[in-house]
């Protein structure tokens, strides 16, 4: 157990080498100022709350299909949800383009409508809705799998309909799954740069005006500043990534020991 | 009355089984001769490959789970984020003036004294939870799979739970280990290798070729 635990330590370690030294490089070597801007900070502040709003709509819309596709064999709709995770990602951002674009009717109802996602904050959320709801769905699909499905079962047994068996049976007891499967989605919403880059290089609408999702900030970073800023910002990211990951870890456990007690 | 005549195949394994009974009925029968099986197939868990299977003259065959009207009990089957008396009364439709009275005698009569969440309790503890639980949802049958060796004074309790069922006019299947519980039932099959058979409930091990898996 000892040397598993010592291999386990390496690995990890190798793993997250690349990463820690370029914290170590952009916090305490380089530090940038122009990475400690309000054009930088607000960036950061426009990718957690989209990534936080694609989240949520993932949550909801998802769960239940996840649900469906652990219970069911359903090849189909499995190949289907595979498509956004199978495909290069810019395309995710040129086929919303193209969704809003005139020649689709889709567009035309879309634009009568007034809804724009070209460089907007709901072309934004939607990219990160398309390319992390397959990680949700399947990581939550996993969850699903390895519950026992008695519970359910006897509840179904009693008479009580799939639905109220799904929300008062199913969702209290695979919780901590479903969190769990929220932040590796999170993490993968943060970390997108290939959709958002096409959909939404620039913020246009209110209140993030003139803002760009951190990834094609620290992209354009890179190329007009070069590799000290773009490393600071870097840094500066994954560090606000890692504590919000911890934050949410605690109160995951303190919510299921809340849980627990009821 | 439940009528099965039912058959399902897993690889060399082949289930063939008919009856005919109401009242309390006990299956015994050694370690993977079927008996989880049948019981799985008659909830609607698991479907038959043929054959049919009807309750009070109702064919249930093809019906979900949720619409049979069989409750089946296991000793994995209970609500772990639930406490006692939410759990006794998941499966009622109405609530109405007599729920209160009525889940206060049936605690009684399954001597469950306790409020506790149900994963905070012993294995015997939940099973007479879970079987409260099937009974207040008042189905027309109620399967029990290997559930009652959990019980600690098991013959009393299974002779206050056939009253309580007999009174209700629901059908009970259990299945076990012990041919002494077949004592207490009305109509009783041993199954052997995937074939039920008639076996007399009183005189249970003259009539059987096979001594029963006591442990």
């Amino acid at each position: 157990m000892k040397i598993l635990k010592i291999i386990s330590v390496f690995l990890a370690l190798l793993i997250s080498l690349p990463v820690l030294l370029l914290i170590y490089l952009g916090l305490f070597v380089y530090r940038s100022p122009q990475a400690f801007s309000s054009q930088f900070l607000n960036s950061i502040l426009l990718t957690f709350i989209s990534s936080f709003a694609a989240i949520i709509i993932i949550f909801f819309l998802f769960t239940p299909l996840a649900y469906y596709l652990a219970r069911e064999n359903d090849s189909l709709i499995n190949s289907l949800v595979d498509i956004p995770a199978s495909i290069p990602h810019p395309i995710v951002g040129i086929a919303l383009i193209l969704l809003e674009s005139p020649v689709t009717p889709i567009g035309v109802a879309l634009n009568s409508m007034g809804i724009r996602l070209f460089d907007t904050f709901l072309g934004l959320t939607s990219a990160l809705v398309i390319v992390s709801a397959p990680v949700y769905i399947k990581t939550a699909k996993s969850y699903f799998d390895s519950m026992s499905r008695w519970p359910e079962i006897f509840s179904l047994s009693l008479g009580v309909s799939r639905l109220k068996t799904f929300i008062f049976i199913v969702l209290p007891l695979s919780i901590k799954g479903l969190l769990n499967a929220t932040l590796v989605s999170m993490a993968r919403a943060i970390s997108e740069f290939g959709s958002v880059a096409i959909i939404s290089y620039y913020i246009l609408d209110y209140p993030f005006t003139g803002s760009s999702p951190a990834s094609v900030l620290i992209y354009e970073y890179f190329n007009y500043y070069g590799v000290q800023v773009a490393v600071t910002s870097s840094s500066i990211l994954i560090v606000i990534g890692l504590v919000m990951n911890l934050a949410t870890r605690i109160v995951e456990r303190l919510s299921i020991k809340e849980l627990q007690k009821i | 009355m439940i009528e099965v005549n039912v058959e399902k195949q897993y690889g060399k394994f082949f289930l063939k089984s008919s009856f005919l009974a109401s009242g309390i009925i006990c299956i015994t029968g050694r370690n993977g001769s079927g008996k989880t099986t049948l019981l799985n197939i008659i909830a609607g868990i698991i479907k038959p490959d043929a054959g049919y299977i009807k309750i009070n003259g109702k064919d249930i065959t093809n019906l979900p789970i949720e619409k049979r009207k069989v409750a089946i009990i296991t000793p994995d089957t209970y609500l772990p984020h639930m406490k006692v008396n939410r759990h006794i009364t998941w499966g009622l439709k109405f609530k109405n003036d007599k729920t209160n009275d009525e889940l206060k005698r049936i605690k009684e009569v399954l001597s469950i004294d306790f409020n506790k969440k149900l994963n905070s309790l012993s294995s015997g503890m939940r099973i007479r939870v879970a079987i409260a639980t099937a009974l207040f949802s008042y189905p027309e049958v109620i399967l029990i799979d290997e559930a009652l060796s959990y019980i600690s004074d098991r013959s009393q309790f299974m002779k206050n739970l056939f009253n309580e069922v007999l009174k209700m006019k629901i059908d009970l299947i259990f299945t076990t280990q012990y041919s002494e519980d077949c004592n207490l039932a009305q109509n009783c099959y041993q199954m052997e290798s995937g074939i039920l058979k008639r076996i007399d409930c009183k005189n249970f091990k003259q009539l059987s070729n096979h001594e029963p898996d006591i442990f």
